[in-house]
């Protein structure tokens, strides 16, 4: 299979101008055909004093831009535990756990540009990582739920509710392929779905990617 | 205040005291290793010392390893046979007490604790054997690129560095390597900056020797030839020293002499003090008030 970076090579001369650009600090790399930035990622305070800096590596994935990049600190600072949202990927290896995948579309939405990424969901979490620190275990940017209860926090949010059976529900119904107005809608209410819910699950059927609303479908069922 | 004031204010920030708690730290963990492996190699006797940054005097706050070898005499085969079960050899022990992360020829600690998992110890040990009873150089074991075996003399390392009259240049120079996420090994920095400062040393300011060193990085990398004083024909450094690695140290040295000439030399090295932790967390909180930051989740329950 052909990688991302030979199949659209702009796309890739886009990523490593943009990071010499905005991130001096950070370089790119190709590694057995997989594209990795490294480097030190410095966390600025709004009247642009440091706060921080992390020796990070970010792995693009084989899918990228639609698959969400891999993010590590490579420093050996922070314990790469669940308390810290770092999760295994493979064997070995411990990533980041930036945001709930479901709720991608807030912090990094499909055809967001890798700079984004960074400025985003990656410089928060890190942010979040020396609150952490600073703050003897808490931090002010707040926390998902660890598994079910993350998922759980994350649709009530959205849908206003936080029973589990409701949540499948409305899941099962943004999984699937077409859904229909006179179908009973997943609230429980017992009316037909144009008449009640419908508007909500078309706005986060076209939020959230299908199979991240798999991913915690499955989850949730277990 | 001045460049050099600035710089040796950094220096400063950057020397490891010797009662500074990562230290004491350090050395109680070395007396655990060292007793480890003496008393498991018992009848081999090994020579345990420190290499690396602590005894070529380069150790820096911002990173900062302790670096123990651990060699075994010419013709002991008790540790192993070959360099290859002398480096496994010496892992086994090792994992009886830590979690061990292995590098090219050393073997890097970390903490068994599951809750400490993945933050280092800042330790690193290096097994190999001595290539007679001299005692001078050794061979140490590679677990990756084309030679299984690296010839090295750690006294010459030292003394390289230690004679180089640049100490405090190299330690700014490996603060610099970090700020910009450079990935050169420190062993072919040190001497990249030895070889491009020749004729040169602290005493004529250390302002004066990184601008001269970036002004070589920047303009003519391509022309510095760097060698393994330990073994200068048998070990190829050119690996350490690549095409990209050059472009990355040649570009971030172009930065620097551009910050030089706007005399911001804090963009380089940041500031003496970069604020208490109060006034830090007061920031993290500005922005977290003021952006939609994600809030981190963990599929694990």
């Amino acid at each position: 299979m052909k990688r991302w970076h030979i199949i659209t090579p702009n796309l890739y001369q886009d990523v490593e101008q943009s990071i010499n650009k905005a991130y001096p600090s950070l370089h790119t790399y190709i590694e057995d055909e997989i594209v990795y930035i490294r480097g030190n990622l410095v966390l600025w305070a709004l009247d642009n004093r440091e706060i921080d800096h992390y020796a990070i590596e970010i792995q693009l994935p084989d899918n990228y831009p639609v698959g969400v990049p891999i993010v590590r600190e490579v420093g050996g600072r922070i314990p790469k535990n669940s308390d810290r949202h770092f999760s295994k990927v493979g064997t070995t290896e411990e990533a980041a756990c930036l945001f709930l995948p479901d709720e991608r579309f807030k912090y990094w939405p499909l055809g967001a540009t890798i700079i984004k990424f960074i400025e985003g969901p990656v410089k928060s979490f890190f942010l979040w990582q020396t609150d952490y620190d600073l703050n003897n275990g808490k931090s002010t940017f707040g926390q998902r739920g660890h598994g079910i209860n993350g998922i759980i926090e994350f649709y009530s949010e959205e849908i206003g509710t936080n029973d589990k059976g409701v949540i499948i529900r409305f899941l099962e119904y943004l999984v699937k392929n077409e859904v229909k107005g006179h179908w009973l809608c997943y609230c429980g209410s017992g009316e037909k779905m144009r008449n009640c819910h419908f508007d909500k699950l078309k706005e986060l059927r076209a939020k959230i990617l299908t199979d991240d609303a798999l991913k915690s479908l499955v989850f949730l069922r277990k | 205040m001045t460049p050099q004031e600035y710089l040796q204010e950094i220096l400063k920030n950057q020397t490891l005291l010797e009662n500074s708690d990562e230290l004491k730290a350090l050395r109680e963990e070395r007396k655990k290793v060292e007793e480890l492996l003496s008393v498991s190699f018992q009848k081999s006797n090994p020579t345990i010392r420190y290499g690396g940054s602590m005894a070529k005097g380069t150790m820096i706050r911002e990173n900062y390893d302790l670096d123990i070898i651990c060699y075994f005499n010419n013709g002991d085969d008790l540790a192993g046979k070959t360099l290859e079960e002398i480096y496994n050899n010496v892992k086994k022990i090792l994992e009886t007490k830590y979690r061990v992360v292995t590098k090219t020829s050393a073997l890097r600690l970390e903490n068994k604790d599951p809750k400490q998992f993945g933050v280092y110890f800042h330790i690193d040990v290096t097994p190999g054997r001595y290539t007679d009873d001299k005692k001078n150089d050794a061979f140490l074991y590679q677990n990756s690129g084309k030679e299984k075996r690296l010839k090295t003399n750690l006294q010459i390392h030292i003394d390289l560095v230690k004679d180089s009259g640049l100490i405090d240049t190299i330690k700014l120079t490996k603060l610099w390597k970090i700020r910009n996420g450079l990935a050169i090994k420190t062993f072919a920095l040190e001497l990249l900056v030895i070889e491009a400062l020749k004729k040169m040393n602290d005493a004529k300011g250390v302002d004066v020797c990184l601008k001269k060193l970036w002004e070589q990085l920047g303009g003519n990398i391509d022309n510095i030839k760097i060698e393994d004083p330990a073994n200068p024909t048998g070990n190829d450094l050119s690996e350490l020293f690549n095409s990209t690695t050059k472009s990355a140290l040649s570009s971030s040295a172009q930065r620097a002499l551009a910050s030089i000439e706007k005399e911001d030399w804090v963009n380089i090295f940041g500031e003496v003090d970069s604020g208490d932790k109060a006034s830090k967390i007061q920031a993290i909180n500005v922005i977290s008030r003021s952006s939609n930051s994600p809030k981190p989740w963990n599929s694990r329950a």
